[in-house]
């Protein structure tokens, strides 16, 4: 089987709001970061790499299956852990009980089979010792961690995981990427997020949306270096720059196009992806 | 610590061999003696000790059945199965209660008037058409994303859920119909529009939403039982051509189904 994901020209509209305008890219095993700002289109393209949504128009093949088709479609769901947005629990469950539940949807029959697999994967979040607590009684992280375990059941080829990060305390956050990056190395990983620096810490390529278009794909240090030479330190705040905020030191740091004589700095990933975002309303207007 | 096991008894212990009574005093000695422990390591059978552990693990962790889970497995229904079911909204006990509360309050006005018969058959087609509607869906089933996104089918899951919560409906309205003043063949006139209206919401789920097809095909009916109300006949609703239109409707809305049973596979948008 092609461990690959690969989409071409993939369109989807929602009435009359364009969620997807002819996405084209290619992921292969490892981390790839998903990036862009809310409304381009990140989770309606997870969504569609998770066989939930079908786009109206393109093509789209995941480790070289066609989700249109029922029965290839099957087979991607069978390598497939999917960790959505907004993941809803049944709140009476225990966290044990709720990771249980969705092992059965994911066809795992054999009861103490099942009950392993549940243990495992709870344990690789770091809930094996909360797992009989009450789904209502866990904190926000915890149930983050709790809707990655029950999309690491079945030990997918493929992870889809929608702002996976989102309301995890630094150590949390940590002990994410660890997770993850032990997991990625030999299958595909699709992280959205609005966390640069999870980028930077984990992926092996970064796509960036905006308005449902791919605006870059590369490595996270090609992002980082659109940026070399537009990014700046002053005392003051500049006028021509794109974006600028005080830093903890006191003076300035300016992304745009950087005045003669400027005190350079050296670019994050942050500040490409800011520049891409800053830049593609100029030259619109231009 | 004056005293130690003797190997004999070590040996007997580890081979699962030693009675109740002396490997229990056994553990309480090994508890608290470090040599004793260090001693019997080496003795046990590790694949007996993973297989003991795995029991253990098993005790504490398995999921508490719920009575209706109980039940459910009692009937010979498989243990996945049943946990599948016993997280339908309306397979739980509150739902039951809602159930039989309406039943008895439509069973007691029936006692009042000849007309509360009538209000009787109008209610009961809705509660299995409300407990279809709420036992799959993305309005009340919380894990609906991500069961989208898992091999089971989501029409198998709908099937499942939606044959069980007809079962016990129908069970319940039927005990309840016993109940009506002068039972006759109106006892079971409910069962055939019943049918009808939840094949046909469901079939009207493949193109709107669930939300718009339960609440307008209920609407519908609310209002059908208005009109032959105000017609001056009420049981014209539930006559002999109704019955048969509403059988036929059944079937069609089964055939549109099949037709339309890929749309339960993504999202449906509407």
């Amino acid at each position: 089987m092609t461990e690959t994901i690969d989409i071409a020209g993939v369109e989807k509209r929602f009435g009359r709001t364009t969620a997807l305008a002819g996405v084209t890219f290619g992921l292969r095993p490892g981390i790839t970061g998903l990036l862009g700002p809310n409304g381009a289109g990140k989770t309606t393209l997870m969504r569609m790499l998770a066989t939930v949504l079908a786009p109206d128009t393109g093509r789209v093949r995941i480790l070289g299956l066609d989700p249109s088709v029922a029965a290839e479609r099957l087979a991607i769901r069978r390598r497939l852990g999917y960790m959505p947005q907004e993941p809803g629990f049944h709140r009476n469950f225990t966290a044990f009980e709720f990771v249980d539940y969705v092992a059965i949807l994911k066809e795992h029959v054999d009861r103490r089979a099942r009950h392993a697999e549940a243990r495992r994967v709870l344990e690789l979040v770091a809930l094996g010792d909360v797992s009989q607590r009450k789904v209502k009684a866990l904190s926000s992280g915890m149930r983050r961690r709790l809707a990655l375990a029950q999309a690491l059941l079945g030990d997918p080829r493929v992870l889809v995981l929608d702002e996976p990060t989102a309301g995890l305390d630094p150590e949390q956050r940590l002990r994410f990427r660890e997770l993850v990056s032990d997991l990625a190395h030999d299958r595909i990983v699709l992280l959205s997020t609005h966390q640069t620096e999870d980028v930077a810490a984990l992926c092996r390529s970064v796509l960036v949306l905006n308005n449902g278009s791919t605006l870059f794909e590369g490595t996270p240090r090609e992002l980082a270096e659109l940026a070399r030479g537009h990014v700046w330190l002053a005392d003051d705040r500049a006028a021509g720059a794109h974006l600028s905020w005080r830093t903890g030191e006191g003076r300035h740091r300016h992304v745009g196009d950087a005045p003669a004589g400027a005190d350079l700095a050296s670019p994050t990933l942050e500040d490409g992806y800011l520049l891409l975002l800053g830049e593609r309303p100029l030259k619109e207007a231009a | 610590m004056s005293w130690h096991v003797d190997d004999a008894l070590l040996e007997r212990y580890a081979a699962g061999t030693l009675d109740d009574a002396w490997a229990f005093s056994l553990e309480a000695h090994l508890l608290a003696c470090e040599e004793c422990r260090a001693r019997t390591v080496p003795r046990a059978d590790l694949a007996r000790v993973e297989t003991v552990w795995a029991d253990v693990q098993e005790l504490v962790d398995a999921p508490r059945r719920t009575p209706v889970e109980r039940a459910l497995i009692l009937l010979g229904v498989r243990d996945h199965m049943a946990r599948l079911l016993a997280a339908t909204p309306s397979l739980t006990p509150p739902w039951f209660a809602a159930v039989a509360l309406c039943l008895a309050f439509a069973v007691v006005a029936a006692h009042g008037s000849d007309r509360g018969v009538a209000g009787f058959l109008a209610v009961a087609p809705l509660l299995p058409l409300a407990g279809v509607a709420a036992a799959y869906g993305p309005w009340l089933d919380p894990t609906y994303e991500i069961g989208l996104a898992a091999p089971m089918r989501t029409f198998s899951l709908l099937l499942l859920r939606s044959s069980a919560v007809l079962l016990t409906t129908t069970v319940l309205t039927g005990v309840a119909a016993l109940a009506l003043p002068n039972v006759d063949w109106r006892a079971a006139a409910w069962l055939t529009p019943a049918l009808g209206l939840v094949l046909v919401s469901v079939a009207l789920t493949t193109w709107i939403s669930a939300e718009m097809a339960f609440g307008g095909v209920a609407s519908c009916w609310i209002g059908g039982v208005i009109v032959a109300r105000e017609a001056g006949d009420i049981y014209v609703a539930f006559d002999a051509p109704v019955q048969v239109a509403f059988a036929t409707v059944a079937a069609v809305a089964a055939i549109v189904l099949t037709w339309r049973l890929h749309t339960f596979q993504t999202e449906r948008e509407a």
